[in-house]
């Protein structure tokens, strides 16, 4: 009985034996890895970054970082926020490296398992062997550019594949655009993020919007997939309480059995239910705290002297509905360890 | 002449005493510092003593460029609290983290990150109420050759050449580390 508690325990606790998914190689400045309970400490080489951790470049530092199976590699620009993740794919554990904010270019090398996936807070993509580049601006948006290799880019349900010297731009809540050719168009992340405040400052609440839309795919997904979960966990409950009633019936040999075949497939069915509510719940947590949270301090201290200008209030509107879907959905997903 | 003596020290006793129960987030004179700075252009140490992470209203604010992007606009709305009093600057509350918002997060701010010895600072003013969040404190070097009555002129500094510059000719003091902004409070 204490090796199948053992052995449930193990298996729904995950991040006690978290591997480590990247390791930092290279430091130029001043570099922050906040962990997934909060705390923030100083970037070293050499430091193991496991999921769930943020790796923060501030405005003139650098990082590059190793994937520690392929040896693929990843360069942070400065003003750039970059987390691991893990979600449950095709039926097994995949990594997620999300680019919530600034620049970060990829140079994957083979390495025989399930490749991760690149996530911004618009999109989502899947990679093959391929050195691309990914920007995350202050609106949301992103941007992929691919030098070598393919990528493909999914959002609102419309996939695009992107070939060498190929790049499109997707906005959040929306279908990626027209792909275009990098031929001729040098690429500068601090040009187009100067782009992107510009037409944010223009309209705010405009903006506000489409980060809106995401969160709804968000909280669409955590609201799918949790009455499942909360199934599949009910269900782990009644298979233990049949566990002892068979043990007590039928002997040890049989318990066992029925663990085997039932119990520990159903613990595994609840782990993954709980690993994706968990990847959703905390990349809106993600995006409310760097896109959201900037966006409202932004346009709060621009006009903080005049609050009744149309433009604040419009946007305060909107910013409250963002809060009220986020506290409604998302939130009951995270834990204060989170924050 | 004894008594006169018993008496004197006996009343500095005292007022050693009530200076070291107080912490130093609490002193009237620590959140008039704040005040004035937010009041002059004093952007570049108010990013030196805010705490990471920041609490603005009701967002978490982690980055250090977002902390700089709030003071700098601050001072660029002109913004400053008019013929402001600070009415209360008393210990956190179990509560208080709804004044600034009534959310989760707002709470687990208020429970992970401020110290024991933390402030909740009232400041009433022409242009509406405000709350700050004041910790123990950080010392910062000042130039006091600067002018605070007139806008400061930095443009000529890099942001890493400030530093250096302060440590050469400023004076170092002491200052309450600011946990959180709110306001103005509707």
């Amino acid at each position: 009985m204490k090796k199948a508690l053992l052995i449930i325990f193990l298996i729904s606790s995950p991040f006690i034996f978290a591997n480590e998914i990247v390791s930092i190689t290279y430091i130029d400045g001043w570099v922050d890895v906040k962990e997934g309970n909060g705390d923030i400490y100083e970037a070293m080489i050499g430091d193991e970054v496991i999921a769930g951790n943020s790796i923060m470049t501030d405005d003139d530092s650098y990082a590059e970082l190793m994937e520690k199976t392929s040896r693929s590699t990843y360069n942070l620009s400065p003003n750039t926020v970059f987390t691991v993740r893990e979600m449950e794919t095709e039926g097994s554990k995949r990594n997620v490296l999300a680019c919530t904010l600034g620049e970060v270019a990829f140079k994957f090398k083979r390495a025989g398992s399930l490749e991760p996936l690149i996530a911004t807070n618009s999109t989502v993509a899947g990679v093959r062997g391929t050195e691309f580049k990914v920007y995350a601006g202050l609106d949301g948006s992103s941007l992929i550019a691919v030098r070598r290799g393919l990528v493909e880019v999914e959002s609102e349900g419309v996939t695009v594949a992107l070939g060498k010297n190929e790049a499109v731009e997707i906005k959040p809540g929306e279908a990626p655009g027209d792909k275009f050719s990098l031929k001729g168009k040098p690429l500068n992340f601090n040009a187009w993020n100067g782009e992107k405040k510009k037409e944010f400052l223009k309209n705010p609440a405009e903006s506000l919007k489409a980060v809106e839309k995401r969160l709804d795919y968000y909280n669409s997904k955590i609201e799918e997939l949790y009455p499942i979960y909360l199934e599949w966990a009910q269900q782990v409950k009644d298979e233990r309480a049949e566990f002892a009633k068979i043990k007590a019936e039928k002997g040890v040999a049989a318990a066992a059995e029925f663990r085997e075949k039932v119990i520990l497939t159903s613990v595994e069915n609840t782990v993954k239910l709980s690993r994706n509510v968990r990847y959703y719940a905390l990349s809106a947590l993600s995006m409310r705290r760097f896109i959201v949270g900037n966006m409202y301090a932004e346009i709060k201290t621009r006009y903080i002297t005049k609050l009744d200008n149309p433009i604040f209030t419009e946007f305060e509107k909107v910013y409250n509905s963002f809060l009220q879907k986020f506290e409604e959905v998302s939130i009951p997903q995270i834990n204060d360890t989170d924050i | 002449m004894k008594k006169t003596l018993l008496f004197l020290m006996i009343i500095l006793s005292f007022s050693v005493i009530s200076c070291t129960s107080v912490p130093y987030s609490q002193w009237d004179s620590s959140a008039e510092k704040v005040v004035d700075l937010i009041n002059h252009p004093g952007e570049e140490y108010l990013e030196e003593i805010t705490s990471n992470p920041f609490l603005f209203d009701g967002e978490l604010i982690v980055l250090d460029k977002d902390v700089s992007m709030i003071w700098n606009n601050l001072n660029r709305a002109r913004f400053g609290f008019k013929n402001c009093i600070i009415s209360e600057s008393v210990p956190i509350a179990a509560d208080d983290y709804a004044i600034f918002a009534d959310t989760m997060e707002v709470k687990t701010f208020f429970s992970k990150y401020l110290p024991e010895d933390a402030s909740l600072v009232k400041v009433e003013s022409d242009n509406g109420l405000f709350y700050l969040l004041l910790g123990s404190y950080k010392y910062v070097y000042i130039d006091k050759k600067i002018d605070f009555e007139r806008p400061l002129d930095l443009a000529w500094f890099r942001a890493s050449d400030l530093g250096d510059y302060m440590q050469r000719n400023g004076e170092k003091e002491k200052f309450p580390v600011i946990y959180g902004f709110k306001g103005p409070v509707k």
